[in-house]
């Protein structure tokens, strides 16, 4: 079995994913074809540096930075939001 | 109104594409006789200027990528194109005959093209009519094997049906293959002419007689649009998404403001960018001016323009005026009609009729 980016440390979006970033919103379409997703601001820029060269820690400072939220806060949140892509076979 | 259908409500009132349809080449190994294609004989785009054309519509902000032909299959680089486009992550879909999907390229398919839908013409639920139009022996059964090759490793497949006078007889047959092969069907009802104008595929078209039928009670199982719907022209004004949510290129680079419409707007080898040319070409500000006039005037003028599928481009070809009402449509929409007022008529007197009041998707959405 081949272990997720998100395992390793250094998530990233699944490689077969179609995406587009537009006015800072995400939409995604996945091979399977049965969802289109669409990511608000906050998702939509984490979604952005899913490049697999950061550490959740490293993405949860820039968000910190970016979107003027306490660290607990965006912890949570990125947590939550890389679980949510993992159980829907968004990261790879 | 859900997320996605904010953003292409936002990005028809900008006029901002989100699709493209790329016709990778002209060579095709079937030889239909209602094919719309027009090679010009000049030199097909290499790899090379393929890939600069995908970076420029990438770069542009277009997501959802449909590789074309012809036969994009018979591409030798077909893969390496497919590959790029993969990697400028669009969402990628192909439509094609199917000829050359066995079991292997099914595989390369999926390992290496993650194409989110695959749509394929079917022209009739037993070889001799599919062949009939293909007019080449043993496309049919090249066109299940590949299906099920598709199917078996869950590539999503949409099988599509121009509704011919050869194959009107067997629509129920074909519905019953669809299902068979685990796949979505479409039929259409309109049979388009040559891209040059040429008028002689209209007269494979299903008659009259069956368009009447086909909007009966007769039909109701076999139809996608079980109940008629009409259109709404409230949210988004133009008459489709030409020149608005998508455009097209053929395999010399010139871009359309969409498959049918063919008003070249610019070679995409000549342009330094995409966004200068969508919002400068003249041609395009035209089209979407006409695309916006067509529901406050044809449409409105029309006894069953709130429920005709009108396509500009078809018009421009069969009456030489886009905003021209033309005869498959109107047929169409009369019987679309028909048989709306009819269930109207039943829903009052009591009856239950699921989805009566349903809008149609307009070309583009």
């Amino acid at each position: 079995m081949t272990e997720s980016s998100a395992a390793t440390g250094t998530p990233r979006r699944h490689p077969t994913a179609g995406f587009r970033i537009f006015e800072g919103q995400a939409t995604i379409v996945m091979p399977d074809g049965s969802y289109i997703h669409v990511l608000n601001e906050i998702g939509s820029r984490v979604w952005d540096l899913l490049n697999g060269q950061r550490t959740e820690s490293d993405i949860v400072d820039l968000i910190c930075e970016e979107f003027e939220i306490t660290r607990d806060v965006a912890e949570k949140d990125v947590r939550e939001f890389l679980a949510a892509l993992e159980a829907n076979r968004m990261l790879g | 109104m859900n997320a996605y259908q904010a953003i292409i409500a936002r990005n028809w009132k900008s006029a901002t594409p989100y699709s493209a349809l790329f016709e990778l080449t002209y060579i095709c190994n079937h030889a239909c006789s209602f094919c719309y294609n027009c090679p010009t004989g000049q030199k097909e785009l290499n790899t090379q200027q393929v890939f600069e054309a995908l970076r420029k519509i990438a770069d542009f902000g277009v997501l959802f990528l449909t590789l074309s032909g012809g036969e994009p299959l018979c591409r030798k680089d077909f893969f390496e194109i497919a590959r790029e486009a993969q990697r400028l992550h669009f969402a990628i879909r192909i439509y094609t005959n199917a000829f050359l999907i066995d079991e292997a390229m099914a595989e390369r398919l999926k390992q290496e093209v993650h194409p989110f839908e695959l749509e394929i013409s079917l022209h009739g639920a037993r070889p001799e009519t599919h062949e009939a139009l293909t007019r080449v022996p043993g496309s049919f059964q090249k066109l299940v094997n590949a299906v099920k090759a598709l199917r078996q490793r869950d590539m999503k497949v949409l099988l599509k049906t121009p509704i011919t006078r050869l194959n009107m007889g067997e629509v129920r047959e074909i519905r019953a293959l669809a299902e068979e092969l685990d796949s979505e069907l479409h039929f259409d009802n309109v049979i388009t002419p040559k891209d040059d104008g040429d008028q002689e595929p209209l007269e494979l078209g299903a008659d009259e007689a069956f368009m009447k039928r086909w909007w009966s009670d007769e039909f109701k199982d076999v139809r996608e649009e079980k109940v008629p719907m009409r259109r709404d022209d409230k949210e988004i004004s133009a008459v489709c998404g030409t020149g608005r949510s998508g455009f097209a290129l053929d395999p010399y680079g010139n871009i359309y403001p969409c498959v049918q419409w063919r008003r070249r707007v610019a070679n995409i080898m000549e342009i330094p960018s995409m966004k200068e040319v969508w919002r400068g070409s003249s041609v395009l500000k035209e089209i979407r001016r006409v695309a916006e006039e067509i529901p406050q005037t044809t449409l409105k003028n029309s006894e069953v323009g709130e429920f005709t599928a009108f396509c500009a481009g078809v018009a421009w070809l069969q009456t030489g005026d886009p905003t021209k009402m033309y005869p498959q449509a109107e047929v169409l929409a009369r019987y679309r009609k028909k048989t709306y007022v009819e269930l109207q008529a039943r829903a009052a007197a009591g009856e239950i009729i699921e989805g009566l009041d349903q809008t149609f998707e307009k070309c583009g959405e």
